[in-house]
């Protein structure tokens, strides 16, 4: 490898032949032109090695004494740098390089999260970025404890919460509540009411005293299942427990038109495409056309993903805009049937609880343009719920005097 | 020629600077066998792989060996690299 002054001043390598190579190697240093490695190569030959910049001068003092002088090699040193000023492609990639390097970690490119199952990815960026943690956010200007108890406030699912910064990247690590399940607290006493109307099927209880029976019509907020047990000496509070499934009824109406306007063959597609940075849209070509009566706007979002997962604010977007020529379509009373029964039952199963639809009546009809369908359903349900025991005045008291109150 | 470097020689005694200096006597430094650097050197005589002889100002230094190539050479100094079998030193009517 050359030396480190060869490289920069650099240098030439000559074959010097002459009748006496001393003479041209005296001469040489007695104009104070510097060289080195002399090796003989046979009696008249000799080679060595100068500076670049030397040459113009050497040959012309090899001339003057009459010596035959070949360059055998030469290197340019530091102004092979120069040919770099005609090559703009390395000069620019070496700036982007220097920009790699040095500027483009010290902001931010992308923003992920970590540690959530329940609060969406999406909220928690968009929160950070109210608070000034997005794209191209210098890292020195996020503080972790300020941007915690800022998100902290304003999403109440998460307990925790920190940012970390690592060259482009920062990561946002967040740490939900725990939510406990609700307990049933059997120190509370309560009574089992009927959460509905209907007519007692089947009774299964628990604690407590009941005082209705299977067969009996019940309303809804009526006590089913008394938790208070009043003995001689003193009044027994308890939580009541029952399970009780009695038979309830629902009446539905639904209606649905008798004709619709649907899509028929596609009378014209336009395609138009833009380019998207950030908050700024530069469109790319194709026309965009106003939608009419019967037409389809769709908009496909491609972004930009680098190795990773990493999206970066840019993407590509193709609005497709579709206009179709519409069709009006009758709806058949046998097919408009099936559909108002389904979905009456499904709204009717949708309001039963731990139950099942025993029967069912329907009166279907035609009506001004619409289908119009009346159904009543019989269904078995769990109608039972807890509340606060009920006192009455006669029942209070601390154990020494007591009356059994009577409801 | 001997009486006038020999005046020097006390001058530069008296004056108190290396002798050389005022004399151009050669320096001649032999590192081991394989390199010689000399100083106040007033050109090559005779150069080849076998042999170099540079003119000094009290004669001629022959240096024999093998491989022998001159390193760098200026104005008043050379170095000679090889293997260095033999050194003389030829006085001459200077």
């Amino acid at each position: 490898m050359k030396p480190l002054t060869e490289l920069m001043l650099g240098s030439c390598e000559l074959s010097v032949r002459s009748a006496e190579p001393e003479t041209a190697l005296n001469r040489l240093a007695e104009y104070e032109i510097p060289f080195w490695n002399v090796t003989p190569q046979g009696a008249f030959c000799v080679t060595l090695s100068i500076v670049y910049s030397d040459k113009a001068e050497a040959l012309a003092l090899m001339e003057e004494i009459g010596a035959e002088t070949v360059i055998n090699s030469e290197f340019e040193g530091y102004r092979k740098l120069y040919t770099l000023v005609k090559r703009p492609a390395i000069l620019l990639s070496l700036v982007l390089i220097a920009l790699a390097v040095y500027i483009l970690p010290k902001h931010v490119w992308f923003v992920t999260v970590s540690g959530n199952r329940i609060v969406p990815t999406d909220r928690i960026v968009r929160a950070a970025s109210d608070f000034g943690i997005r794209f191209w956010t210098d890292n020195q200007s996020i503080n972790s404890e300020r941007f915690r108890n800022e998100i902290l406030s304003s999403i109440p699912e998460l307990r925790w919460a920190a940012v970390n910064c690592s060259g482009g990247i920062c990561e946002i690590v967040v740490r939900e509540k725990n939510e406990m399940p609700e307990r049933t607290d059997r120190r509370i006493p309560c009574d089992v009411e009927a959460m509905k109307t209907g007519t007692i099927v089947r009774m299964s209880v628990t604690e407590g005293q009941a005082v209705c029976a299977v067969g009996e019509t019940v309303t809804a907020g009526q006590t089913l299942v008394s938790g208070i047990n009043p003995y001689p000496v003193r009044v027994q509070q308890i939580h009541a427990q029952a399970e009780i499934y009695a038979r309830t009824w629902y009446q539905k109406r639904a209606v649905t038109p008798n004709s619709c306007v649907i899509r028929g063959r596609i009378l014209e597609k336009n395609v138009c495409r833009y380019i998207q940075i950030g908050n700024f849209r530069l469109k790319l070509g194709g026309r965009g056309m106003g939608c009419g009566s019967c037409a389809e706007k769709t908009r496909e979002l491609h972004p930009l993903t680098l190795p990773g997962g990493y999206v970066l604010p840019a993407a590509l977007i193709v609005e497709t805009e579709t206009v179709y020529d519409p069709v009006r379509y009758s709806v058949s009373d046998t097919f408009a049937e099936a559909v108002l029964k389904a979905y009456a039952e499904r709204a009717v199963m949708r309001e039963v609880t731990a139950g099942t639809i025993l029967a069912s009546d329907s009166a279907f009809g035609s009506d001004g343009g619409l289908y119009v369908m009346d159904a009543a359903f019989s269904c078995t349900e769990l109608i039972s719920g807890e509340k606060p025991a009920a006192w009455s005045g006669s029942e209070r008291n601390n154990g020494e005097n007591s009356e059994r109150g009577t409801d | 020629m001997r009486d006038i470097l020999s005046k020097l020689a006390s001058a530069s005694d008296r004056i108190g600077i290396p002798q050389e200096i005022l004399t151009g006597l050669p320096i001649i430094e032999l590192r081991g066998d394989a390199a010689i650097q000399i100083e106040q050197q007033h050109g090559i005589t005779f150069f080849s792989e076998k042999a170099v002889s540079v003119r000094v100002s009290i004669g001629t230094v022959l240096v024999e060996g093998s491989g022998l190539n001159i390193r760098n050479m200026t104005r008043r100094k050379i170095l000679i690299c090889g293997r260095i079998e033999k050194l003389r030193m030829e006085r001459g009517a200077e």
